[in-house]
């Protein structure tokens, strides 16, 4: 009898689900990003002289940047379901951008949790999908201090406003996971000459931890621009096999003047400070002094800064400055300028965007410039929600 | 003791009195949805809005701040029909659980309801055309809906609410009267538009919306929409094109000129322009202004 009862109970919840399923789709979107460029980089088009001097530039290369395919809808009156999915190249693999379900009201203290794998928000460019940026590429100081892929991982995240009067301010708490299947291959493979793999493997497949927080205030300044401020910090175990921790500060802020549809002027910056003690170069070298590994004391920074103005409907101008040194390499930087233009034919569902770059790496021992000219093309089909100021 | 008892009746006291006259708060995508409210709950609700009568409802950027004025709010009105796209991320970034979302687009007659929906109609809304609030006669339902989602909140003060909403109709009643008198020397005029904001209020009031400046909704003009606007205006006499206070009107005056047409701003919104400070002032505003250029 109980197994029956159970049987029906199960049917009839399945059942439910299926007829769920087949009336509530959420909403798909795709938005493919292409891009052709073009280099004076001797080595990239391969040329070894760092001292070629002539102002060369390499044979246009055209490119599948990525395609995102983002399915996002309502789970229920309380929570949202995001899958964000993406293909790097023609020929690569999807990855699994962001997964995440977000609890939107009903939890107390008018908590919002959100949970599964996403762009922690650090900073303010971090939570940003690549095609809403105002620029081709990305700072130099998120794509050595984050990676190029940004903060992106396993999580769990609850926010709270704070109280702050009329002002909107809010706090934002991540716990998260590195894969273990990272830890492995990137640890792993430094370690594999110096300790038994087996013993290592044990160790190092266990998951990291991170901590992070950014705490967030909006001011509408006047009746058309408006001011937010963000305060970032982000810890964690950056070498399991020396137990030893990196913390990363980041002071954001975005101003936006808008009065009309036709004009608008976006500033935006972001400046992240590194510190961490390390035993390697974060890759296989390790600090040897009199024979011993030594460990070394890490204070490294970077910064970025943009504007981005419409003069028109259909288009803008834009221009960054960055400046960034390494989390395991304080002596070297990368430096760099931008211009942009931006074209949107028809609303902002098709983005032509033409940069140029002036980079200059310093590795610490030498120095070398690059220009590049990259013409960025997006288009955007089916209904994707907007992203916050 | 008997100090204790006093303490606590007072302290109840204030809490019960507080309760009671403590104003409904509302929270509006329009200015003329909050203009409503107002003229239905007085001094018993607060009353916000979220787009300024300048702005175009349809483009508006999701700002944390927006979300404040929803954290706190009882009742959040909007238009529907998809008009308002960006709301559901403020309604989500409030965190207000208790917050009473209503769809003013019930029960309207809506208008345009499209058979095909695609991006190549432009930014078309599956609903119809959501500018029903320039018909001075849906006003009506407008005010029955707002009126129905105030008493949810404070069911005690419905006959204050129904009387002032009585009152406000009877005079809306009378307006309407007098802008279509007003009106009627024009009716079956011919104009253009700048965006399809006008299909209930020409309805209503007798004038032929012909063509737009947009070629689709949302779509800038092309030269060559311009060029077959202008042998339009020629060859139907048309005198005006009207434009919304939001959109740049350096097009329309350019067609407007080799064509010996007009181009008028009208308000779709309160606030819209200066003299358009309340609903009634936003239709005598445009009423007026077809009236001096359609002569």
């Amino acid at each position: 009898m109980k197994i029956i009862f159970i049987y029906i109970s199960c049917s009839l919840f399945f059942s439910f689900q299926i007829i769920a399923q087949t009336t509530l789709n959420p909403d798909i979107s795709i938005i493919p990003r292409f891009s052709i460029s073009t280099n004076d980089d001797d080595e990239s088009n391969g040329h070894n002289e760092m001292s070629h001097k002539e102002f060369k530039f390499s044979t246009p290369v055209g490119k599948l940047d990525e395609i995102e395919l983002a399915l996002q809808g309502y789970l229920n009156p309380y929570a949202r379901g995001d899958i964000f999915l993406s293909w790097h190249g023609l020929e690569g693999k999807v990855e699994i951008e962001e997964a995440y379900a977000s609890f939107v009201r009903g939890l107390p203290l008018d908590l919002n949790i959100r949970a599964g794998k996403y762009l922690v928000e650090f900073g303010k460019l971090n939570i940003i999908h690549p095609h809403a940026w105002s620029f081709v590429d990305q700072p130099f100081v998120l794509k050595n201090f984050l990676g190029e892929e940004g903060l992106n991982m396993l999580g769990l995240s609850a926010s709270s406003l704070l109280l702050t009067g009329e002002l909107y301010s809010r706090i934002t708490f991540d716990v998260l996971r590195k894969l273990p299947v990272d830890v492995h291959a990137d640890e792993l493979d430094s370690h594999a000459n110096e300790v038994a793999s087996i013993v290592l493997e044990d160790t190092l497949t266990e998951p990291r931890y991170f901590f992070s927080s950014r705490m967030m205030t909006f001011f509408p300044v006047s009746e058309y621009s408006d001011l937010e401020l963000g305060i970032s910090g982000l810890t964690g175990i950056h070498d399991r096999y020396y137990e030893e921790r990196f913390y990363y500060g980041n002071l954001d802020f975005k101003y936006k003047w808008k009065p009309d549809m036709y004009q608008s002027l976006t500033l935006q910056g972001e400046w992240l400070l590194n510190f961490r003690r390390a035993y390697r170069d974060g890759d296989t070298t390790y600090f040897i002094l009199n024979g011993k590994r030594v460990s070394k004391q890490f204070l490294s920074t970077g910064f970025y800064l943009s504007g981005d103005y419409q003069f028109a409907k259909r288009y803008t101008v834009g221009a960054r400055v960055d400046y960034s040194q390494f989390p395991y390499n304080s002596d070297g930087y990368e430096s760099g300028a931008s211009l942009s233009l931006g074209f949107y034919p028809v609303e902002e569902t098709t983005v032509f965007r033409l940069q140029f770059s002036h980079t200059k790496l310093n590795t610490g021992n030498e120095t070398k410039n690059i220009n590049s000219i990259t013409l960025q093309f997006l288009f955007s089909l089916g209904p994707h929600r907007t992203h916050i100021f | 003791m008997k100090v204790y008892k006093l303490i606590i009746t007072i302290f109840f006291s204030l809490i019960f009195l507080n309760h009671t006259f403590a104003a409904i708060k509302v929270v509006t995508t329009l200015p003329d949805l909050a203009d409503f409210t107002k003229a239905i709950g007085k001094e018993r609700v607060e009353v916000d809005f979220i787009v300024k009568g300048t702005q175009n409802p349809h483009y508006i950027e999701v700002k944390p701040s927006y979300m404040m004025k929803l954290r706190n709010a009882d009742v959040f009105l909007q238009i529907g029909m998809e008009l308002e796209l960006w709301a559901q991320q403020i309604i989500d970034g409030s965190r207000n659980s208790r917050l009473i979302i209503v769809d003013c687009s019930n029960n309207i007659e809506k208008l345009e309801i499209p058979s095909v929906v695609d991006a190549s109609q432009g930014d078309i809304h599956r609903y119809g055309n959501p500018h029903y609030w320039l018909d001075p006669m849906n006003v009506k339902i407008i005010m029955q809906t707002i009126l129905e989602a105030l008493v949810k909140v404070s069911p005690n003060d419905e006959k204050y609410f129904k009387e002032n909403m009585d009152n406000y109709l009877s005079e809306l009643n009378l307006k309407i009267a007098n802008w279509q008198k007003e009106l009627e020397p024009f009716n079956n005029s011919n104009v253009i538009t700048f965006h399809k904001s006008w299909a209930y209020f020409a309805k209503r009031f007798g004038l032929n919306v012909i063509d737009y400046i947009e070629p689709k909704p949302g779509i800038s003009p092309t030269p060559t929409h311009a060029l077959k606007l202008q042998k339009l205006i020629k060859e139907n006499q048309i005198k005006i094109i009207i434009v919304e206070p939001f959109y740049d009107d350096s097009v329309p005056k350019h067609i407007a000129a080799s064509a010996n047409a007009k181009v008028i701003r009208l308000a779709t919104s309160v606030g819209g322009v200066p003299d358009a400070d309340t609903y009634f002032n936003l239709i005598d505003y445009n009423v007026k202004m077809l009236k001096d250029n359609l002569k």
